[in-house]
């Protein structure tokens, strides 16, 4: 297990070393720079600012130093907020874009999986059916179109709950339901066709002939197999809501990480742009590792490899 | 006497053109899909307008209004016209950079699966290491480098990519962004593939009767290879069509005036409460679109599937 561990770990780490390395020279190649002003300074003095934050070192030695600063917590100024560190801004916004996230996360589960589990005890029966299609439904329709047209449905249409804030808790569902519903068809989808290959297995036809209830057959000895599977998703999965944030929190006029990363974007904040983006990479990165070592604790099949 | 009949040999593709045309959802997706594409092909006679014919005294009509089929927006732009050149846009984005994203990832799969050992085993690594960051980051990562600067600065061959990619209204960049993101899945399935094949006796029947290298690999390999990758090729199509999309609504997608449905989102997003047939309109549009495809992609991934025999 520490093996893998330590393997696992290594290889994450230098995931996250080549994203910083791409952010870092994109940075590098964007136009635009902290010392772009009005009135331009004197070759000496322009000399001199860059000799103090390492500008004129050689290309490999400016990124151990980003790296380095990056590690304890600097990320640079931004462009357009000239007195406001990147690792602030960010911060004032994570915590929003982590709350949705949450509830997405835990929307998603806990519909998916009944709805999964049903459909498969139900097998090409009407539950089935029913689940099936709203599966296919939700994994097909992308967030940028179920988003407005939950937003003209329930909050236009039926006026049953707000939009465009995020403050009280009717406010936070229909963007928890524009992320989470996606999620949930995945994880419908996933669970039902898992379901149906472990009810096949031996060992349930043994747990029923021992005369267990079908609701402890299905419920204890089935799922708890069918949900390595969705285990090893939730990488993917957590990558796809970091992703629909962006548009959600966009759409939503909800004030996280997401809307401000496609804010400054367009303010070609550079800044603030690529220690957004390392943050994510980092995010990612670290969900996937522990989702793989989570899966190789609870598989032991897989540690061997 | 021993009677030997011969039944006509139906080949793989025979076989699995039939089971996709039994089924339905598939079949229908397509003939939509078809649709679309003579849409596409013949949007400039279909339009009633041109889509960035601008009528500042007939903005924010509603549906019905003034012959307006789907109303116009804020610009007096007709909607209706506006969806069917994006049909023109997401179709082409659709196309493109499945081919784009094939060529590399073919390539890079066929040589890895071919050499096999030690370059195999690197290849595999440089994927595995970009695969850890989701597609959707990586264009955006790509796409902000490729709008950046003043285009009046550009000098060489940035001036020469930028006058191109104006031409086509910012869509050469997007072909290439999401085409060098998305390779990487289509490269691991060739490899695989190319690994499976490379034992086979025609292969070293080639080598035998010595044949280069380069002719093995695009004259034997390359065709069996076909099937499968243009299958897995077809479930990302989807996905492309979303990643245009939403570069669009970000600002980093195709350039205005053209009419792209991300694009139209964003600006309907502002007049929901008021003119929700502003928003309407493209997310209908991009919903019905992105499940054709998805239709289309799992009916020939079905109809492919070696393990349904019927």
């Amino acid at each position: 297990m520490l093996n893998f561990l330590v393997r696992r770990l290594g290889s994450g780490a230098l995931s996250l070393l080549v994203i910083a390395a791409l952010v870092f020279l994109l940075l590098k190649a964007l136009p635009g720079g902290p010392f772009d002003t009005e009135k331009s300074l004197p070759p000496e003095i322009m000399r001199n600012i860059e000799a103090y934050y390492g500008l004129d070192r050689p290309l490999w030695e400016q990124f151990v130093r980003y790296v380095g600063n990056a590690l304890q917590g600097d990320l640079g100024v931004s462009y357009s907020q000239r007195d406001l560190p990147v690792v602030d801004l960010i911060a004032q916004r994570l915590p929003i874009s982590l709350e949705l996230g949450c509830y997405a996360i835990l929307f998603g589960l806990l519909l998916g999986l009944p709805l999964g589990v049903l459909a498969a005890a139900y097998h090409n029966r009407l539950p089935d059916y029913i689940a099936t299609l709203l599966a296919v439904l939700g994994t097909s329709i992308p967030n940028l179109a179920l988003a407005p047209m939950l937003i003209l449905f329930f909050g236009l249409f039926l006026k049953w709950l707000p939009i465009a804030r995020w403050t009280t808790w009717d406010s936070k569902v229909l963007p928890t339901l524009a992320l989470g519903l996606g999620i949930a068809a995945v994880i419908s989808r996933l669970t039902r066709s898992s379901m149906l290959q472990i009810i096949q297995e031996d060992f349930i036809r043994t747990a029923r002939a021992k005369g267990l209830s079908e609701v402890s057959v299905l419920g204890q000895h089935a799922l708890r197999n069918a949900l390595l599977p969705v285990l090893t998703i939730m990488g993917p999965i957590l990558a796809a809501l970091l992703t629909g944030t962006l548009v959600v929190e966009e759409i939503f006029a909800i004030p996280g990480l997401g809307s401000y990363f496609v804010t400054s974007i367009s303010n070609r904040d550079y800044p603030v742009v690529m220690g957004i983006y390392l943050l994510y990479g980092f995010l990612i990165i670290l969900m996937n590792t522990l989702v793989d070592i989570l899966y190789a604790w609870a598989d032991p099949r897989i540690r061997l490899e | 006497m021993i009677e030997i009949s011969a039944s006509p040999a139906k080949s793989l593709n025979r076989l699995a053109f039939r089971r996709f045309a039994r089924n339905r959802l598939a079949l229908s997706s397509f003939l939509f899909l078809l649709i679309l594409f003579l849409v596409t092909i013949f949007v400039d006679w279909l339009a009633p307008q041109h889509f960035a014919e601008e009528d500042f005294l007939a903005t924010y009509l509603k549906p019905g209004e003034e012959g307006f089929l789907l109303g116009t927006d804020f610009l007096g732009r007709d909607i209706w016209s506006r969806i069917l050149y994006g049909t023109r846009i997401s179709l082409t984005v659709a196309i493109c950079a499945a081919l784009a994203s094939f060529l590399i990832g073919v390539s890079y799969g066929l040589v890895a699966g071919y050499y096999g050992g030690k370059l195999d085993e690197w290849m595999m690594r440089f994927v595995d290491i970009l695969n850890a960051v989701p597609t959707l980051l990586f264009v955006i990562l790509i796409m902000v480098y490729f709008r950046a600067g003043n285009p009046e600065e550009f000098t060489g061959f940035k001036a020469i990519f930028y006058e191109w990619d104006s031409q086509l209204g910012g869509l050469l960049s997007i072909f290439i962004g999401i085409g060098l993101t998305s390779w990487v899945r289509l490269a691991r399935i060739a490899r695989a593939e190319t690994l499976s094949l490379r034992r086979r006796e025609f292969i070293e029947a080639d080598l035998v009767q010595g044949f280069g290298i380069p002719t093995i690999l695009f004259r034997r390999l390359f065709p069996n290879l076909l099937g499968t990758c243009i299958v897995a090729e077809s479930v990302a199509i989807p996905d492309y069509i979303i990643f245009e999309s939403v570069l669009s609504f970000i600002g980093l997608g195709v350039n205005p005036p053209v009419p792209s449905w991300g694009a139209m989102i964003s600006e309907g997003l502002e007049g929901i409460r008021s003119y929700p047939h502003l928003i309407l309109a493209p997310a209908t549009a991009m919903t019905l679109t992105v499940l054709a495809f998805n239709f289309v992609g799992d009916g020939l991934r079905d109809a492919f599937d070696p393990k349904l025999q019927d």
